[in-house]
């Protein structure tokens, strides 16, 4: 087969993965080395599809052919796409060729289960490993980690990625069991866990000074598919909340269902809830920079998130008591609650109003959505008056979902 | 009217020492033009009253006048920015320093917002520009590449660029076309020449095919989202992206895609499928080992499928005991600790650290006892992202006591060393203070014997030195007579 043609079955079986991340790894540049790459910590997103999503990375499975048979998946064993197999050395000199033309700033890499996870494990291994140790590739590597591969393994992929990441696949262990009989829901914690402590111990140092090996400086993150199963929001961010705290994973990934190829009859094929998946992003952050807890971002009685309006904001018309917020007096974790607000303009806030006053007109040169935060705060010069009690203010404050066909031509 | 010709767009140290001189000279920002190498002069410009300010650069004035260090550091974004008021400007902020020392911090002045302004567009400049750069390569005449691309930036930012493509692309050969200028590197040195056109630059080349595959492929039909793909890579960018006239194609394609997987209907699998073995099942098989080591496999995995438990749901795994069974000395914790519950295993970590060392100091090895926990699930609340371990309820102790006394029947140990009350009153059903009782050796009704000792976990949570050494010390005594009333017990049966 040709290499453009495997290019074309590996790249299109390993979309359904949202991650694309090239940030939170330690910096390096060529240098002192003779191969090719580097990191800047933040990550650089070189191309975006018109699906939104950003290519930061050649994310390719090294094959999708695969023994499990998730029904969510397109490369289950019961399905018939065409199916293809990268060799190590394709991989590699795909990613460099790309990577010489400035088109990404690394590689991720997953596989299909072939024959066992152990053997799975060691080919994409290698692959990190002649890019590092044969060409000193010193750009990003992401590896897919195949729960319950040897702890040798894990050891060897943590050395060569950036990042190692599970996917957990569903929100709840029940749900996982129904639609991927052969993925134990046990068995992808248990090896969350273990990454977590080898990253935790990559970082400490030892009694007699040494570096301890590297392993995984970018730290692992998971996704969750969501609107496969019947899992409420709630349980959703729960789920969330605990692998966040359990694991210290960098992302969690929620990945609308949307449909594939060649798909199994016992799920909802219909256009992806890509609002959905949009409010738990954003639910998501509220939760890691925000200080909300997971129960209180759920306002609805189903347990589900307002698709009309951003979870915070639908937090703060159930909680209209606690508002008007005194934008000059108020502390910085009720800033941070403000609807309109994010965490850069309550930082210029809290900084500006040391040395001076804040006023109606300063908003203006905060670049923030005038609409969505006037009717939460007071200023010296500004009062919301009686908008708080105003029944049509959710109505007012609700952003038109943006048009799916949009006139580009 | 003062004119000052700066050497360069981005002449940041022409710009400040032009701006030292004028502010000591105390001429106001509005008194003042600032022009750039071989501009034509306004209409009102007196070419005598020119500041050069490479020639008045040794002046250095007595009085210092300090600026707060991040305005030379917005000073070098801002420089950059194409904006041509932006001189004036970092020169009036300079100005309003003196009288404001705190203006940097105002984001709400006008000044100061678009001098922040300025520097976010700057910022995303660069940041595209490191992400739309896009090589072609050129074989040269000794058989080695070059690779050269074009790109037009909105701002003055080719040479800030240059530390990440020398980082990133050092031993390659390549350079980088501008319309303000240019930029080569040959492996070793980087080199600047004068703006070139587009024409210059290669043309497309055969090892974008591949590019325009993997782009076509790894997009997903089913989740358009147009409106996110500009916000991120706006339409300017496109005449230079390979990828960009497949977007169009992409688009009009989406809907009937999408359509087409939705009604197809389900095929049935044409190729023959083998039942996969699970690692979960495989390890069931039973392995050839002592009859009370069966006994207790068997009884760690019905602990491990059994869902009844009301803390198994977050927690990581069910933290079994550890260790050869039958064992003399059964070491008791209260609930798995934080990172017990991440490996799996009891008495892990610095708290598992600090029991070997107390272990040893009183002659046992971590080999010769079997350790556990009254529960086999980490209990917590999340506080952030933190997980706070949770006390132990009576309830608690009563739904985990059955499997710790079947764990008892199967190991048993003629002693059993608590750590703390809780694990104590598992055992006793008594509340027991671990203070009251160190030191001593009680029977339990089954006529084994109970030393209640501290938690390993709670000697490092002492702050204070003195009371810490005084708490391992204690420890190793108590873990001493354990091990003296094991001998004991084993001599007594002979």
């Amino acid at each position: 087969m040709e290499l453009k043609q495997k290019l074309e079955i590996l790249a299109d079986a390993a979309k359904y993965d949202a991650s694309c991340a090239s940030s939170g790894t330690d910096k390096r540049t060529s240098t002192n080395g003779k191969g090719i790459g580097s990191t800047t910590g933040m990550g650089i997103c070189h191309s975006y599809a018109p699906d939104g999503r950003c290519i930061s990375l050649l994310k390719i499975l090294l094959t999708n052919f695969c023994v499990y048979d998730c029904v969510y998946c397109v490369n289950r064993v019961s399905s018939n796409v065409p199916r293809a197999r990268f060799s190590v050395d394709e991989v590699v000199n795909l990613t460099l060729s790309f990577y010489r033309r400035n088109y990404i700033e690394g590689l991720f890499l997953s596989s299909g289960i072939i024959r066992n996870p152990d053997y799975t494990m060691e080919q994409v291994v290698e692959v990190a490993r002649v890019l590092r140790e044969v060409h000193d590739f010193r750009g990003y590597i992401h590896l897919k980690t195949i729960p319950d591969a040897s702890p040798e393994l894990m050891v060897r992929a943590g050395l060569y990625a950036d990042r190692l990441s599970i996917n957990v696949e569903l929100p709840t262990i029940a749900s996982l069991q129904s639609l991927a009989p052969e993925k134990d829901g046990k068995a992808i914690r248990r090896s969350m866990g273990q990454l977590r402590l080898k990253i935790e111990e990559s970082k400490e140092k030892t009694l007699t000074g040494k570096r301890p090996p590297r392993f995984s400086p970018g730290g692992q993150s998971t996704q969750m598919i969501v609107g496969a199963d019947s899992t409420d929001d709630r349980a959703i961010l729960d789920t969330s909340a605990n692998l966040y705290g359990a694991f210290r994973l960098r992302r969690v990934y929620y990945s609308a269902f949307s449909p594939i190829p060649d798909a199994s009859n016992m799920l909802p094929l219909k256009a992806p809830p890509l609002v959905r998946e949009h409010r738990l992003y954003q639910a998501d952050w509220l939760l890691r920079f925000y200080g909300f807890d997971a129960e209180e971002i759920i306002t609805g009685q189903d347990g589900m998130l307002d698709l009309d309006v951003d979870p915070k904001t639908a937090w703060a018309l159930q909680h209209r008591e606690q508002f008007p917020v005194d934008l000059n007096r108020a502390p910085k974790a009720m800033l941070l609650r403000v609807p309109g607000l994010g965490v850069t303009s309550v930082a210029r806030i809290l900084a500006a109003r040391k040395v001076r006053a804040i006023r109606y007109d300063d908003l203006t040169r905060l670049r923030l959505s005038l609409k969505k935060v006037l009717p939460f705060v007071v200023l010296p010069d500004y009062h919301p008056g009686r908008s708080l009690d105003d029944n049509h203010l959710k109505q007012r404050l609700q952003q038109p979902v943006p048009s799916q066909q949009f006139a580009l031509f | 009217m003062q004119t000052v010709r700066l050497a360069s767009d981005t002449d940041i140290e022409g710009w400040r020492n032009a701006a030292r001189t004028l502010l000591l000279q105390e001429i106001a920002p509005e008194h003042i033009q600032w022009r750039v190498g071989q501009q034509t002069y306004g209409l009102f410009d007196l070419p005598e009253d020119e500041l050069i300010p490479s020639q008045r650069a040794n002046q250095r004035p007595t009085t210092q006048f300090k600026v707060p260090r991040e305005f030379i550091e917005l000073c070098r974004q801002v420089i950059l920015h194409s904006d041509p008021s932006r001189f004036t400007l970092l020169y009036r902020l300079l100005w309003r320093l003196k009288a404001q020392p705190k203006l940097l911090q105002l984001s709400v002045d006008p000044d100061v917002a678009k001098a922040q302004a300025m520097v976010k567009a700057v910022r995303r400049d660069l940041h595209k520009m490191k992400a739309f750069v896009r090589f072609r390569e050129i074989e040269m005449e000794n058989g080695e590449s070059e690779f050269v691309a074009w790109f037009e930036p909105s701002h003055h930012i080719v040479e800030a660029s240059a530390p990440f493509f020398t980082g990133r692309f050092t031993n390659m050969r390549w350079s980088i076309l501008t319309p303000e200028i240019c930029m080569h590197w040959d492996g070793h040195t980087l080199n600047y020449t004068a703006g070139a056109s587009k024409s210059e630059a290669p043309s497309e080349d055969a090892g974008e095919e591949l590019w325009r595959s993997y782009y076509r492929s790894i997009f997903n039909p089913a989740r358009l989202k147009v409106s996110a793909m500009l916000a991120q890579m706006p339409k300017k960018y496109w005449r230079n992206l390979p990828e960009a006239p497949l977007i169009a194609e992409l688009i009009a394609d989406s809907s009937p895609r999408m359509h087409g997987m939705i009604v197809a209907p389900p095929t049935e699998p044409q190729r023959k499928i083998v039942k996969y073995v699970t690692k979960e099942e495989s390890r069931r098989l039973p392995a050839d080992a002592g009859d009370v080591m069966t006994a207790l496999r068997e009884l760690n995995d019905t602990m491990l499928s059994s869902a009844d438990f009301p803390l198994s749901g977050h927690a990581t795994q069910a933290v079994l005991g550890q260790g050869v069974a039958p064992a003399t000395i059964l070491l008791l914790g209260e609930q798995p600790q934080e990172q017990d519950d991440l490996a799996g295993q009891p008495f892990t970590g610095q708290a598992g650290t600090l029991l070997d060392q107390a272990l040893n100091a009183a002659g046992i090895g971590r080999s010769d006892v079997y350790a556990t926990n009254v529960l086999k699930h980490y209990k917590y609340k999340l506080q952030g992202r933190r997980r706070i371990p949770l006390a132990l309820e009576d309830r608690d102790i009563q739904t985990y006591l059955p499997w710790l006394r079947a764990e008892i029947e199967v190991v048993q140990p003629s002693v059993i060393v608590a750590f703390g009350p809780i694990a104590a009153r598992a055992l006793t059903g008594k509340g027991m203070e671990s203070e009251a009782h160190g030191g001593k050796l009680l029977t339990l009704p089954d006529d084994r014997q109970l030393v209640v000792t501290i938690h390993p976990a709670l000697i490092l949570s002492i702050r204070d030195q003195a009371t810490k050494q005084l708490r391992s010390e204690q420890l190793v005594k108590d873990l001493a007579l354990a091990a003296k009333a094991a001998m004991q017990r084993a001599l007594e049966k002979g």
